[in-house]
């Protein structure tokens, strides 16, 4: 069997699944019936009415705060599996999360000595 | 499993620790530092440069690897650090007051472009695809941040997202095809990829390419390089300055390591692709800059038009014995040239009103500051390639070697399309000579000043008596392997 | 000595230039602006001495030893196994280079003294001139192409500056300012000189493929090797390489498809006209071609025909040719004056070409010399006409009605007519000089001021009798003009007789080809034209009538302007005796195959003689004074001779000349080819062994049949027009009328005169003189039947031609073309982010796609 032949099913089912992504929409077009107009035409059709624009803008200090979020993410993605991983890893492991941490920490203070932390 | 602990050797990587840490112990001399003489901090961030400069050169000729060989120091590396490091303090130099003005009086731009050079160091080291994605990310992240720092212009926000956009979009590539590669050889570390490529099959293919384009768009060759006359324009010149040097010679470097180091025995395959790309930037290059109006704008293209002729002689690097050298000798007499140029048209720049970006602006300088002309002149010649000029000797060698490599259509292309550059550096020049026009230009600070006079020196140097630069570029060999 | 003093042929122009760089606006402005210049124009012109003196040392050193003397400077490259020296090669054929580049450029420095004097950048311009000393020196002694190309880039970039010199100029014309006009001329030249260079450097990179070395004698050693040892390709990469250096020769030599730049390059100040664009510059395409005459030998030897047709050398002389035929057809159009000496300097690098080709490579470079002799010597007289021009017309305007005491109004408006009738005559004229474009009513307008606001200085048409007020000038220039046009006993019927001379011969008695034939023809109607165009630019400013006021304020030029002209006539005029056929008895025993004693003895005492004749002035007594030397020189190619003729009588042919030229002599040893020829390694076209006199005699008939011819013809109808018709009865000048009347006016018979005879004759002169004259011999003959097809075929080859296949097709389209290209290129680029993902992302696809597939 080759390579070729292995894939064989795969491309039968990427075949299969354009078909049927093309399909069903042109049998809905052509079979559903078809009443445009009024309440249909609206962004919720529940019923809930739209207010103001879809783009809204919001403060940077939102972007701010999430920024800072996710550099405290990567800081637990690191420190996680270290933890875990801290017996074997020994004294090396030991000096190396410190370096990481130092760092970091090194970081946070610039940050809030810039006044990043504070919200107005 | 056991732990085994990894051989450190950290004196391969000295200079990016000094950097690293000199420059956090900056950020925090920072803060007595009064908001309206920022300019100090870019004083202060000359000497981690400097000492960062100083470990380099003692490392100059040995050969060494660190934490289990995905960090590697030989000589390519030296060079292309102390390339860096220079790139660094001259951009360093041309930022000082323009940032005050364009920048607001904000120090990070400092900071950021340091740690930038760390991740271009560390580029030009790396023997590990995770490094080389590692670095990449840390060299780009602060070029973005730089591109849009001057806030309260439309121009330089969108100059900051379209190259963030595109950027995170070239990454991902150049994860998958680092995942790919991984997937088809068991390993991201070069030498071991180098065992494992030959017979890796339709995967491993597919990771070459996708990690190609990575590197690809970080040089901005054709089709990569759209955002480059966008981003180059409307970033701060003193950045687009830096990233056109700096960002595109680290490109090269690990396209460089990477291609040669790992892919050596593919080159049958890689060859035709990378020449075909290098014709295409050329050609695009050079020719789009003929209609150019603003002279960043021009120089971005140019810039493209620059990274096809360096990508010509990688094209050529396995099979001529120079074609390392030669692009390595490229990127020296271009970072010289290329800094000056822009140091010119800073020295021009205004912030309000006619901002004298345009070529039309140029009129008349040869008689309102001839010595200004006379370095902007010569700096064209280099770019264009005129003899007793870097740009000329630099192209001599490219062309030569990629003559040994036997690509000798890619030669005719480049003698062509270099030639069709005349007529666009040779407008800024005109301009300059042979039109009246009224000059308002702006006091030109001394660090300017000095950084054209170097480039302009740098430029006649390597133009005339190329023969001693060129030996140091040709002994700044890779070392393969662990 | 040699080593010893070499540098400093270097050396001094650039401290020249280097200090009239830094200092000399500073010299210009102390001690005022009069002894300020001089000092600054004086120290450009010592160190132009210098140079030459240098030259002239290096000159008699190589008299006892053949050269060539490679002196090295330094280590340009020098990285592996590719190692590019920068030397010079110190050899009899640099030699004579050095010697013009250095003696005509020297006059040419204090001629400029005198034509910039009161110029506000005259030391800038001496810094220039300087600069181009250095480069051009560097081109005739880099010791390797590569070199060679670095003096050519050099040279290059001296003319660029130079052509643009006066880009400042405010006049208007046609609503551009002059400056950009002449900043145009610049960039034109330097953009088509680029051209060529592309090719320079394609022939140097094949070359370094090829053979890995660029210098010259590694190079035409390791040719000759590959051909002596049957090397399959060589004839096609020689072929080819060859190609590659002539269309680098046509690019800065001027020759079809690359001269359209040098008619333009006239916007520079004359004396760089006549150093660069006339006597030095341009021929460093024949220089090239000279020195790789091994390479050319070669392919000509093994018969490569590129695309089956010609062999190189071949293309080479049909080139050189055709361009001579076809610049000296455009020259005869011309207005300008220095446009007519462009064209004509075209022409004659177009006749060297052709000998090239021709393998007559001693003949080319007499002509070199020769021609940068009498062209330098026509260019700086035309700039001292136009000084004189010029001066004239500021009298003009300074003393403005100053005229009044001896001409009448009337008579002023007269003279407009003729302006009128001049600028009537211009637009139909169709040709370039573009700086007269004036209508009747703007001359309405100013007719009371006497003088046109764009009052041209250089157009001939503006000129006639200047013969009167620049006496030295006229001289000269007639000097110079006779050189040119061939007639005997001047330089150019020598150098040029030589080239036809060599042409007929291969085809009338060698084995040249057909190529020969048309050469010879093309070559010889080329010869008529110039001696036409020369005619015609003598008839038209120094005889005749004066056309315009300023003519009559036209003074001679300062000391500093004619005294190089002087000294030029007289080269021009000697310039001949510098390869001049002689004979003795020796070279009657000679003939006869007893080569040794006879033959040195006459080889002595002969060449000698030559040289101290041909550069009398400047070291005829040292050349008297060394006689062993000579002997010992000639001693050695007697050994030659010898060999030569063991090798038996059939093969003897190329030195058994029943004639010696002097230049030939001293070239031989510089030219490898005849060496290889005695080794029989390749053929040199034959030189003709006795003096050809049909081809002498021959083409001095034409020429001077084409210079009485273009007397007779040239312009009669404005010289009629200029007869000032208010002041003299038009009758009187009716040949025979005139006596006629004259006498019947001192009868006192006026009355039957002014009553019977006087309309009649008015009837009669009005029949002659409107009818006759006018309408039929002027309107129909000359207008119909000679003028409107001489000038429909002038614009043809002008406008069609030149302007619209060469120059706008091929230059000026290759621009557009590719801005049509950037133009399209920019839709792509829309500054949409999506677009550009989509672009990255189309690549990713190429890329793998390729990858997987591929």
């Amino acid at each position: 069997m080759t390579i070729a032949q292995l894939y064989i099913p795969v491309a039968v089912l990427f075949g299969i699944s354009i078909f049927f992504a093309l399909l069903l929409p042109i049998l809905s077009k052509i079979l559903g019936p078809n009443r445009p107009g009024g309440r249909k035409g609206e962004a919720y059709e529940s019923g809930i009415v739209a207010v103001g624009n879809a783009q809204k803008r919001l403060p940077v200090k939102f972007y701010r705060i999430a920024i800072l979020f996710i550099l405290f993410d990567i800081d637990i993605i690191f420190l996680f599996p270290y933890a875990i991983a801290m017996k074997k890893l020994g004294l090396f492991g030991l000096w190396s999360m410190l370096i990481f941490v130092v760092i970091f920490v090194l970081g946070d203070i610039w940050v809030w000595k810039r006044g990043v932390l504070e919200w107005e | 499993m056991q732990f085994v602990e990894p051989t450190l050797n950290l004196s391969v990587i000295l200079p990016i620790i000094i950097l690293t840490f000199s420059t956090l112990l900056l950020m925090f001399v920072d803060f007595w530092v009064p908001d309206e003489r920022k300019d100090i901090t870019g004083w202060l961030s000359l000497f981690p440069l400097g000492g960062a400069l100083t470990a380099t050169f003692f490392q100059w000729d040995t050969i060494k690897g660190a934490f289990n060989s995905s960090v590697l120091q030989d000589n390519f590396s030296t060079y292309l650090s102390i390339l860096y490091l220079i790139t660094g303090m001259l951009s360093v130099l041309i930022s000082i007051g323009y940032i005050r003005k364009r920048g607001h009086g904000r120090s990070e731009y400092y900071f950021l472009m340091l740690f930038s050079l760390v991740g271009m160091m560390l580029m030009g080291m790396a023997n590990d695809l995770l490094i080389v994605f590692l670095a990449l990310e840390l060299l780009s992240i602060p070029l973005y941040i730089m591109s849009g720092f001057d806030r309260t212009d439309l121009n330089s926000e969108e100059s900051a997202l379209k190259y963030f956009l595109l950027g995170a979009f070239s990454s991902g590539f150049l994860v998958f095809g680092i995942a790919l590669i991984y997937g088809a050889v068991g390993s991201t570390a070069l030498p071991d990829i180098a065992e494992g490529i030959a017979t890796s099959g339709t995967v491993g293919l597919a990771g070459i390419a996708m990690l190609l384009v990575g590197f690809m768009f970080k040089v901005g060759t054709v089709p990569f390089h759209m955002w480059t006359p966008d981003v180059y324009q409307g970033a701060p010149t003193s950045v687009t300055a830096f990233m056109s040097v700096g960002a595109k010679v680290a490109g090269f470097a690990a396209l460089m390591r990477v291609l040669i180091s790992s892919m050596g025995s593919m080159d049958e395959k890689w060859i035709p692709a990378l020449a075909v790309i290098a014709a295409a930037t050329m050609i695009v290059g050079n020719i789009a800059a003929l209609t150019q109006t603003n002279i960043k704008r021009l120089l971005a293209y140019s810039s493209i038009a620059h990274a096809g002729y360096i990508l010509m002689a990688v094209t050529a690097s396995t099979k001529s014995d120079d074609g390392v050298g030669a692009a390595l000798f490229y990127m020296m007499t271009y970072m010289f040239t290329n800094l000056g140029a822009f140091a010119a048209v800073m020295a021009m720049e205004r912030f309000s009103g006619n901002k004298q970006l345009d070529l039309d602006d140029y009129k008349g300088m040869g008689k309102h500051n001839f010595a200004f002309a006379i370095v902007m002149m010569l700096l064209m010649f280099s770019l264009t390639g005129i003899p007793l000029t870097g740009g000329f000797v630099g192209k001599f060698y490219v062309f030569k070697t990629a003559l040994e490599a036997d690509l000798v259509w890619l030669v005719i292309i480049a003698a062509l399309t270099s030639v069709v550059s005349a007529f666009y550096y040779m407008r800024v020049v005109f301009n300059m000579f042979m039109f009246d026009g009224e000059i308002d230009m702006p006091t030109v600070p001394n660090a300017l000043k000095l950084v054209m006079a170097v480039a302009a020196i740098a430029t006649l140097v390597l133009g005339v008596l190329p023969a001693d630069w060129y030996t140091i570029a040709q002994n700044a060999l890779m070392t393969t392997g662990g | 000595m040699i080593q010893a003093i070499a540098p400093f042929l270097l050396i001094f122009p650039i401290v020249g230039a280097l200090i009239n760089g830094f200092f000399g606006r500073r010299i210009q402005n102390t001690g005022g602006p009069n002894k300020g210049e001089l000092v600054s124009g004086w120290i450009g012109t010592l160190m132009s001495f210098a140079a030459f003196g240098v030259a002239i040392a290096l000159f008699l050193a190589l008299r006892n030893d053949y050269g060539p003397h490679i002196v090295t400077l330094f280590d340009w490259f020098n990285v592996g196994d590719f190692h590019v020296p920068w030397e010079m090669q110190i050899d009899r054929l640099s030699s004579v280079m050095l010697l013009v580049v250095t003696g005509v450029g020297s006059l040419i420095h204090i001629y400029a003294i005198g034509y910039m004097h009161g110029d506000k950048n005259f030391a800038r311009f001496f810094t220039y001139l300087n600069l181009f000393m250095f480069f051009m020196l560097i081109l005739v002694t880099g010791s390797s192409y590569l070199v060679l190309f670095v003096g050519w880039e050099g040279v290059g970039l001296a003319s660029f500056l130079l052509i643009g010199f006066w880009f400042d100029k405010n006049r208007k014309i046609d609503g551009v300012y002059e400056g950009v006009l002449n900043s145009n001329a610049s960039r034109k030249a330097f953009v088509a000189n680029r051209f060529g260079d592309l090719f320079m450097i394609l022939a140097m990179s094949l070359m370094f493929w090829t053979f890995g070395s660029m210098q010259f004698e590694e190079v035409f050693a390791a040719a000759t090797h590959g051909f002596e040892a049957g090397d399959k390709s060589l004839p096609l990469i020689l072929t080819l390489i060859t190609l590659f250096l002539l269309l680098g020769a046509t690019g800065k030599s001027a020759q079809i498809p690359f001269f359209v730049w040098l008619p333009d390059a006239m916007a520079g100040p004359t004396p760089v006209s006549a150093l660069m664009h006339a006597a030095t510059m341009v021929t460093s395409g024949i220089y090239l071609l000279v020195r790789s005459n091994v390479l050319l030998e070669i392919v000509r030897e093994s018969g490569y025909e590129l695309f089956g047709l010609v062999t190189t050398p071949e293309l080479v002389a049909m080139t050189g040719a055709i361009t001579a035929l076809y610049a000296g057809l455009i020259a005869m159009t011309q207005f300008d004056i220095k446009k007519v000496l462009a064209y004509s300097t075209v022409s004659q690098l177009g006749f060297m070409i052709a000998a090239v080709g021709m393998g007559a490579y001693v003949a080319a470079m007499f002509h070199l010399v020769t021609h940068a002799f009498f062209k330098a010597l026509l260019f700086m007289g035309a700039g001292s006409v136009i000084h004189g021009m010029e001066h004239g017309h500021h009298h003009l305007h300074d003393h403005g009605h100053g005229h009044d005491d001896h001409h009448d109004h009337g008579e002023a408006d007269g003279h407009h007519v003729v302006a009128a009738a001049v600028h009537g005559h211009h637009d139909e004229s169709s040709h370039d000089s573009a700086v007269v474009t004036h209508t009747a009513a703007a001359h309405d307008d100013h007719a009371d001021h006497h003088v046109e606001d764009d009052f041209d200085p250089q157009d001939m048409r503006y000129m006639g009798n200047i013969k009167k007020y620049m006496p030295w000038t006229t001289t000269v220039y007639i000097i110079g003009a006779l050189a040119l046009s061939g007639i005997v006993p001047f330089a150019g019927f020598w150098s040029k007789d030589e080239i036809l001379a060599h042409a007929s011969f291969n085809f009338n008695g060698g084995d040249g080809g057909w190529i020969f034939r048309v050469v010879t023809w093309l070559l010889t109607a080329a010869a008529i034209c110039t001696a036409f165009y020369m005619g015609r630019q003598l008839k038209m400013v120094f005889f005749g009538h004066e056309r315009h006021e300023a003519t009559y304020h036209a003074s001679e030029s300062n000391r500093h302007m004619v005294a190089p002209l002087v000294v030029l006539a007289v080269l021009s005029l000697l310039g001949g005796i510098l390869n001049f056929p002689y004979f003795s008895e020796a070279d009657a025993t000679a003939s006869l195959g007893h080569y040794a004693e006879p033959y040195e003895s006459c080889g002595d005492g002969k060449i000698r003689e030559c040289f101290s004749g041909g550069h009398g002035d400047s070291h005829g007594d040292d050349a008297h004074g060394d006689a062993d030397t000579h002997a010992a020189d000639d001693s050695h190619s007697d050994d030659a001779h010898a060999e030569d003729a063991a090798h038996g009588d059939d093969h003897s042919e190329a030195h058994d000349y029943g004639i010696n030229l002097a230049l030939e002599h001293w070239l031989e040893p510089a030219l490898q080819s005849f060496e290889l020829t005695e080794e029989h390694i390749v053929h040199l076209p034959h030189t003709a062994q006795s003096v050809q006199w049909r081809v002498a005699i021959q083409s001095t008939i034409l020429a001077v049949l084409a210079l009485c011819a273009s007397f007779f013809f040239v312009y009669r109808g404005f010289n009629s027009e200029s007869r000032k018709a208010d002041d003299i009865d038009p009758l009187f000048t009716v040949p025979i009328l005139s006596s006629f009347l004259t006498g019947m006016q001192r009868l006192p018979l006026d009355t039957l005169y002014m009553g019977v005879l006087r309309p009649i004759f008015n009837a009669f002169s009005w029949f002659c003189g409107i009818i006759l004259d006018w309408d039929f011999y002027h309107d129909f003959v000359h207008e119909q039947l000679i003028r409107a097809p001489y000038l429909w075929f002038s614009g043809f080859v002008s406008k069609t031609l030149d302007r619209g296949l060469l120059d706008g097709g091929l230059v000026l389209g290759v621009g557009k073309l590719l801005r049509g290209f950037s133009g399209i290129y920019k839709n792509f680029q829309s500054g949409y982010v999506r677009n550009y993902a989509l672009g990255l992302f189309l690549g990713v696809v190429g890329l793998v796609l390729y990858f997987i597939l591929g």
